[in-house]
C-alpha cells in the first residue's frame, strides 16, 4: 500500500461528520452584529456625540457615514469570501468601487487644500480609545471567524479584516466624536486605514496556516 | 474520472460523516491532483509531497465546502495554494542544492550516532522533526537500512525517502546551529 493511500485510508477513518460554514452572508450578518456590539460598548463609555440630532439630518454626513459602513462590510465580505475556496473574483472585489467613490468624493471636495497636509499625531486623526478598540476588536472577530474557513490568500484575509475593523471603526468614532469631520481628515484616515492593510498584511501568514500532517 | 454532481454528491455525503464517500471522494480527486502537479513538478517525491499535501488540505477546509456549489473550482483553489507551496519548497531546495549540497551524496552521509552522548543529544532534536524526516533518518541513518529496504518496509517510494532524509539533515543542520548561536 502506497503513501498516499495509506493517508486516503486515515483521513477517512478520521472523516466524522462536519459542521458546514454558513454562506458568507451569514457570516458577514454575524460579524456585522458582533462588531456592532464594540461600536456600542463605546457608544456606552463615551457617550453619544452631542450634536448628532442635527448631524443625521445633514445629507453628506449620512452619505459618509454610509460608505464608512458599506467600505467596512464590503471589505468584510470580500475577507470572507477569500477564505473560501472557489468564490467567484467580484466577491473579493466588491469593496473597491466603493472605497474608490469614498475617496475620490472627499478628494473632490478637497481640490488642491490636499498638498497642505500636516497631521503629526495619532490623536489628531483618529481617538486614541474608540478607534483602537473598535477596530482590532472589529479585526480580529473577523479573523476568528476566517480561522475556521481555509487559509487560501492568508496576507489578503488578514489585509481586509484590518481594513473592515478600521472602516468599522471609523463608523463608530463618527456617532460618538464632533471633532474628526473635516473632508482633509477624513482622507487621511481613509489612507492611514489603507496603509494599515497591506503593513500588516503579511501577519496573516501567522495566522491562518494549513495544518500540517 | 467522476463529473462534478458525482464528486458533489460524495463531497457532501462526506461532510455528513460518510467515510466511504470520503474516501470515495478523495480517491476520485486523486487523478486530477496528479495531472495538476505533473506539469510543474518533476521529480516523483515532490509530486507525492503536492498530492499528500492537497489531500490533507482538502481534510481541513472541507466543511467550507458549499452543497449546490461547483466543487471543481473549490478543489483547484486548495490545489492551487498548494501547488505554490510546493514550488516555492522545491525552489528553496534547489537554492540549497546548487549551494553544494548534492541529493545523492545522501547515501555517503555518516551514520547518526545511536546510544553514544551525541545520539543522546541529538535525540531531542530529532524528535522535532516531522513524521516522515524522523522515520526516513531513523530507518536509513541509524538503523542503517537500504534504501530499497526502508521503502518496503515504509510504504514510501525511494525518491520520497531521499527527499526526507535530505530535509531532514538540512533541518538537524539549522537546528545545531541555532543551538551554537544560543551558546
Amino acid at each position: 500500500m502506497t503513501d498516499t493511500a495509506r493517508l486516503i485510508d486515515q483521513l477517512a477513518a478520521e472523516g466524522a461528520g462536519v459542521r458546514r460554514l454558513p454562506r458568507p452572508l451569514w457570516r458577514l450578518l454575524r460579524w456585522l452584529c458582533l462588531s456592532s456590539l464594540l461600536v456600542l460598548a463605546m457608544v456606552g463609555i463615551e457617550g453619544l456625540r452631542p450634536d448628532l440630532a442635527q448631524v443625521v439630518q445633514r445629507p453628506v454626513w449620512l452619505a459618509q457615514q454610509g460608505l464608512a459602513l458599506g467600505t467596512a462590510l464590503a471589505a468584510a465580505y470580500a475577507g470572507i469570501a477569500f477564505s473560501v475556496p472557489g468564490r467567484e473574483r467580484w466577491e473579493k472585489l466588491v469593496w473597491l468601487p466603493i472605497l474608490g467613490f469614498w475617496l475620490s468624493a472627499i478628494w473632490a471636495t478637497l481640490g488642491p487644500m490636499a498638498a497642505a497636509l500636516a497631521v503629526t499625531d495619532f490623536s489628531e486623526i483618529f481617538c486614541p480609545h474608540c478607534f483602537p478598540v473598535i477596530s482590532i476588536g472589529g479585526a480580529c472577530l473577523l479573523a476568528w471567524d476566517m480561522r475556521r474557513a481555509a487559509p487560501i490568500a492568508p496576507a489578503r484575509m488578514m489585509g481586509l479584516s484590518l481594513v473592515a475593523g478600521c472602516s468599522m471603526a471609523l463608523f463608530g468614532e463618527r456617532l460618538i466624536h464632533d471633532e474628526f469631520e473635516a473632508p482633509l481628515l477624513m482622507l487621511v484616515q481613509i489612507l492611514a486605514i489603507l496603509a494599515a492593510g497591506p503593513l500588516l498584511a503579511p501577519l496573516g501568514r501567522v495566522v491562518f496556516r494549513w495544518k500540517r500532517g | 474520472m467522476l463529473e462534478d454532481v458525482d464528486l458533489a454528491a460524495l463531497l457532501a455525503a462526506a461532510q455528513a460523516g460518510d467515510r466511504r464517500a470520503y474516501a470515495a471522494f478523495l480517491a476520485a480527486v486523486l487523478p486530477l491532483l496528479r495531472a495538476m502537479g505533473r506539469g510543474k513538478l518533476n521529480s516523483p517525491a515532490d509530486l507525492d509531497d503536492f498530492v499528500q499535501d492537497t489531500l490533507l488540505s482538502l481534510h481541513q477546509a472541507r466543511a467550507t465546502y458549499q452543497p449546490g456549489r461547483p466543487v471543481l473550482p473549490w478543489l483547484q483553489a486548495i490545489a492551487r495554494n498548494r501547488l505554490s507551496d510546493a514550488l516555492r519548497r522545491t525552489y528553496r531546495r534547489r537554492e540549497v542544492e546548487s549551494q553544494g549540497h548534492d541529493p545523492e551524496m545522501l547515501e555517503n552521509v555518516p551514520h547518526l550516532p545511536g546510544d553514544d552522548g551525541e545520539g543522546r543529544e541529538l535525540a531531542p532534536l530529532l524528535a522535532q522533526l516531522p513524521d516522515r524526516q524522523r522515520a526516513a533518518l531513523a530507518m536509513l541513518k541509524i538503523r542503517g537500512m537500504s534504501l530499497r529496504d526502508a521503502s518496503a518496509e515504509s510504504g514510501i517510494s525511494v525518491g520520497a525517502l531521499k527527499v526526507a532524509v535530505h530535509r531532514g539533515i538540512a533541518n538537524l543542520r539549522q537546528m545545531l546551529d541555532r543551538e551554537n548561536d544560543h551558546d
